[in-house]
């Protein structure tokens, strides 16, 4: 596995996964895997808050599905700092690109 | 186009409005298609309900909207647009629900375009797609 | 190319299947020549544990013959040449009794998951 893109739709505010996907995305990147984790749908609620600091600091890219953010009013000023806006598209092309894509 | 001619499998597997990742999923199927990449879904469990023929739209009485004014979209209807969609681009969406899945509610009409298979077949699938992304029930 | 089946809830469905349909779709992938391997964590974790007892159910008079058997479901698995791999955490955090987990189940920390993810190429998480 030289990517890993995982798709995380759940509100970290309402379970613990979310904490331990993120402590896994930090170790892969660790362990030299190019990871990236998609917010979409309630894990855009994820994009603001420290959450996903320490994962980011690791190396870890973070985006947020810009749909999921529009339906839930989160205006892209309150991200958290490192995290990107992008489309659906993303997990196409990186699907595409040969990327491992996991959906939490 | 980028990345065009690739081949990509979605496994589905959560029944019509129940979750929002059908949306989700469905999304991504669609930019799929517009990105002209030929797109296999196979629906297992409750997704094989997603082209059944006999949903039905209705209104909407809390709004007071008619079934033509609520013009509510149905997963058959985008599920037969994607799959036009697909053709008109020179792609194709070839859309297979697991068998037993669909013998075990009693979905067997699907709409035109939808095919019936077996884990065996999305196994095949996915070894001849450059990539594949299952979507887990919620 | 190698493959991970991760699977994380569990008993979903598994009285009205009379499976978990996960694992089930894992033996048809290995039955289908794959090469495929078995991660479970959440409540799946207690599918390898010894000892399970699924009384058929009757419903509305209506009886069923073959209640799920998780624990034979994921040791035939591991018949057929698969690696099962659980969360240790998950098993510690639901107290479950090591020595009635099938013995062949390779217990894996959380912080080795990076480790393990890695060695495959695909990873489906149900």
């Amino acid at each position: 596995m030289r990517e890993l893109l995982i798709i995380e739709t759940r509100d970290a505010g309402d379970h613990k996964d979310p904490e331990r996907v993120a402590a896994l995305a930090a170790g892969m990147r660790r362990a030299g895997i190019t990871t990236t984790i998609f917010l979409a749908e309630n894990g855009a609620f994820n994009s603001r808050g420290n959450g996903l600091a320490a994962a980011i600091s690791e190396g870890v890219q973070v985006a947020v599905d810009r749909f999921a953010l529009d339906e839930r009013a989160i205006d892209q000023s309150q991200l958290t700092t490192g995290i990107s806006v992008a489309d659906i598209e993303l997990v196409v092309d990186r699907l595409a690109d040969g990327a491992c894509v996991m959906w939490r | 186009m980028k990345n065009a001619k690739k081949v990509l499998t979605f496994v589905l597997m959560d029944a019509p409005f129940e979750s929002s990742r059908t949306a989700t999923a469905l999304r991504m199927i669609d930019a799929s298609i517009r990105r002209g990449f030929t797109v296999n879904v196979f629906a297992y469990e409750g997704a094989v309900l997603l082209p059944f023929k006999h949903q039905q739209a209705h209104g909407n009485l809390v709004h007071g909207r008619d079934v033509e004014e609520e013009d509510h979209p149905l997963p058959r209807e985008w599920i037969h647009g994607m799959i036009a969609l697909a053709k008109k681009r020179g792609a194709s969406l070839h859309w297979v629900n697991c068998g037993l899945c669909v013998d075990e509610r009693g979905a067997g009409d699907a709409i035109d375009g939808v095919e019936r298979g077996t884990p065996a077949d999305l196994w095949k699938m996915a070894s001849e797609s450059d990539n594949t992304l299952v979507v887990p029930t919620a | 190319m190698k493959h991970l089946n991760i699977v994380s809830s569990g008993y979903r469905a598994t009285i009205e299947e009379q499976d978990d349909t996960v694992v089930w779709i894992t033996h048809c992938f290995r039955n289908a020549g794959g090469e495929i391997d078995m991660l479970l964590s959440g409540a799946a974790v207690n599918y390898p544990v010894r000892g399970q007892k699924v009384a058929p159910v009757t419903i509305g008079g209506r009886a069923q013959k073959h209640g799920p058997d998780v624990h034979g479901q994921v040791r035939e698995l591991v018949g057929k040449g698969a690696k099962v791999y659980a969360v240790r955490e998950d098993v510690d955090e639901r107290a479950i009794d090591l020595r009635k987990l099938l013995k062949e189940v390779e217990l894996v920390n959380r912080d080795e998951l990076p480790a393990l993810l890695s060695r495959y190429d695909r990873v489906w998480h149900w």
